[in-house]
């Protein structure tokens, strides 16, 4: 390797967005240095990469060749960091725990950090940072995923699930002094008039795109703002503020510990949607290392203790 | 977890050359240098790499084998990279070569394709450059040899003067005797001076021409040029000073003598200082070279 690799990404990410700048703010570099990366590459591999004009670049015949390559190299590069990270996991016997951001992640966040409740070297990250749960299982980011999901959004191939918890219907909360929804006569066509708060796509995964088809398929119209949240506490929080209607998939009544709140709550679409929502504990299809397995089982028993407790 | 590209060419050259000092030397470095960098890397992953023997040799431990076999795909795309870097330059790289429409078309321009076209390095493609557009172009990348008659000056650009080209007479065919038109034979016509340059030169190319002893003259462009050797007979003109064009062949009623005169325009070749072609500056010098050396003594154009 002749060339380094910062030069490739910068060649990356300048063919992508084709602006100097933008490059120099991702990299942490300054402007000169990007255009000085891009020449120090194109003069180590004695090819011209791009063609400037008035108004961009344009990537050469063999700009466009190399780009792919150069992609591959550092998605290589970025797998191998994960997959030796993974390694040194196994080889210390730790485990890696993605725990979503619901009241009953945090709960088991707390007590899984504070230590002494496993035996394993534990390492607790929450989600909604940066890479998606499914992804981050996939590649051995983390060994374990603790979250809620929506209907089968959870169910794949390369996945094994074991639920906690299953949850039907949705639940819909507002605050009583801003919206004088009546909880008898209800219809959810009323909640389409305001913002309606949900959760966002690190806290049940699949929920957002299902209600707004589910919105303009039956209704018709979309709701005028949708505010996504990635955890459950803000989401409690901006509802009783009077943002908006909250819309949680499953018994957020139970889960969030609405009902002493003072909202005003109903419950729908418990026949339509049967398990709506379900807690669950994720691990890869045919993991074998007893260690995250044991983990596993350990944290299905923390569950239940704290949601008896709760 | 993020490894450093340097490291991991440190952490290949120590797991293939087995101890700090060769691998040191195929990394053409210290070895402080090595062991610091590998320090490095362990201390980032957490985990010793290579246990060193009393004779210096480094064996590596489980996580460094497991980290080589881990490092394999990695290595693997880099050698595809390097492999169709490889292919471009053995199949050639586009060498553009840019100029103004009627630098195209002389003799000169010709005897420069021909000499380069069989190099195996690279293939070949023109750019019409206006002539004013010639520093942007060689800037942009749009071509990567600029041949005007005036030069690029530029702060980031290499010039250099190639040998000049010689001017020719045009005239009808009515003229049988091929030797070179002196200027007191032009002196006797009404002639026009073809011209390819900024004004200033061929002003000055003008003087010299009467200060010679050629008579009163005229400048006009390529265009004129071009409408009078369709129809010499009509016109008012009876010869032209230029820079013989190649594709002119074709109109037969014309006929190139050499000037007997000591009158060029220059031809400058520019290029980008810092251009990822490393032999632009031996081609040019080639091309000097080529051009330099009449064939057994001939004008050129005149073969």
């Amino acid at each position: 390797m002749d060339f380094d690799l910062a030069s490739l990404e910068t060649f990356v990410r300048l063919a992508d967005c084709g602006c100097f700048s933008e490059v120099a703010r991702a990299q942490e570099i300054s402007q000169p240095a990007v255009t000085f990366r891009v020449a120090k590459l194109e003069s180590v591999i004695g090819l011209r990469l791009f063609q400037r004009h008035q108004d961009g670049l344009q990537l050469t015949r063999e700009g466009v060749t190399l780009l792919e390559q150069a992609r591959k190299i550092l998605r290589e590069h970025q797998a191998l960091g994960v997959r030796m990270a993974h390694f040194l996991r196994e080889a210390r016997g730790s485990v890696k725990i993605m725990v979503d951001r619901s009241e009953a992640g945090d709960r088991l966040a707390a007590t899984l950090d504070k230590g002494g409740y496993t035996s394993a070297g534990l390492e607790v990250i929450r989600s909604g940072s940066g890479q998606a749960w499914d992804d981050a299982l996939r590649d051995h980011a983390v060994d374990i995923v603790v979250g809620g999901s929506f209907l089968n959004v959870g169910d794949q191939a390369s996945l094994q699930r074991y639920d906690l918890e299953r949850q039907c219907g949705s639940t819909l909360a507002w605050n009583r002094d801003y919206f004088d929804f009546d909880p008898v006569t209800f219809q959810f066509p009323e909640v389409l008039r305001s913002t309606i708060l949900i959760p966002g796509e690190s806290l049940v995964p699949g929920y957002r795109p299902f209600l707004e088809k589910w919105c303009l398929e039956s209704y018709g119209l979309l709701p005028p703002d949708v505010l996504t949240f990635d955890d459950e506490a803000s989401a409690r929080d901006a509802c009783i503020a009077g943002l908006g209607v909250m819309v949680f998939p499953g018994d957020a009544e139970q889960r969030m510990g609405l009902s002493k709140t003072g909202l005003g709550i109903v419950q729908a679409f418990e026949f339509i949607l049967p398990d709506a929502y379900s807690f669950s504990i994720f691990v890869r299809a045919g993991e074998r290392l007893p260690l995250v397995l044991q983990t596993a089982m350990k944290v299905r028993e923390l569950h239940a203790k704290q949601s008896c407790a709760a | 977890m993020h490894f450093d590209p340097e490291q991991l060419r440190v952490f290949s050259a120590l797991m293939t050359e087995g101890s700090t000092s060769r691998a040191s030397l195929e990394l053409r470095t210290s070895r402080s240098n090595v062991r610091r960098i590998w320090q490095n890397l362990e201390e980032q992953l957490g985990e010793p790499l290579f246990v060193t023997r009393d004779n210096g040799d480094t064996d590596p431990t489980v996580a460094a084998r497991r980290l080589e076999r881990e490092m394999t795909t990695l290595l693997e795309e880099v050698r595809r990279f390097e492999a169709t870097v490889r292919k471009i330059h053995v199949n050639g790289r586009v060498l553009r070569l840019g100029a103004d429409r009627n630098l195209f078309n002389t003799g000169h321009f010709g005897r420069v394709f021909n000499t380069l076209r069989h190099d195996p390095r690279f293939r070949i493609s023109f750019l019409e450059v206006g002539a004013d557009d010639g520093k942007a172009a060689l800037e942009a990348g749009a071509c990567d040899l600029l041949f005007s008659i005036e030069g690029v000056p530029g702060r980031r650009l290499e010039s250099r003067e190639l040998p000049p080209m010689s001017l020719d007479v045009a005239c009808s065919r009515d003229r049988h005797d091929p030797t070179p038109v002196q200027p007191e034979e032009l002196a006797n016509l009404s002639w026009s001076l073809a011209t390819i340059t900024e004004k200033p030169r061929a002003l000055n190319t003008l003087q010299h021409i009467r200060k010679s002893g050629g008579g009163e003259g005229q400048l006009c462009t390529q265009h004129h040029f071009m409408r009078w050797a369709e129809d010499t007979k009509s016109a008012e003109t009876d010869a032209m000073v230029c820079v013989r064009p190649v594709s002119f062949h074709r109109l037969s009623q014309v006929m190139f003598l050499p000037l007997g005169l000591e009158a060029s325009y220059p031809l400058n070749v520019s290029y980008l200082k810092q251009h990822p072609y490393e032999f632009l500056e031996t081609m040019v010098g080639q091309v000097d070279r080529a051009l330099q050396t009449p064939p057994d003594g001939l004008r050129l154009g005149q073969s």
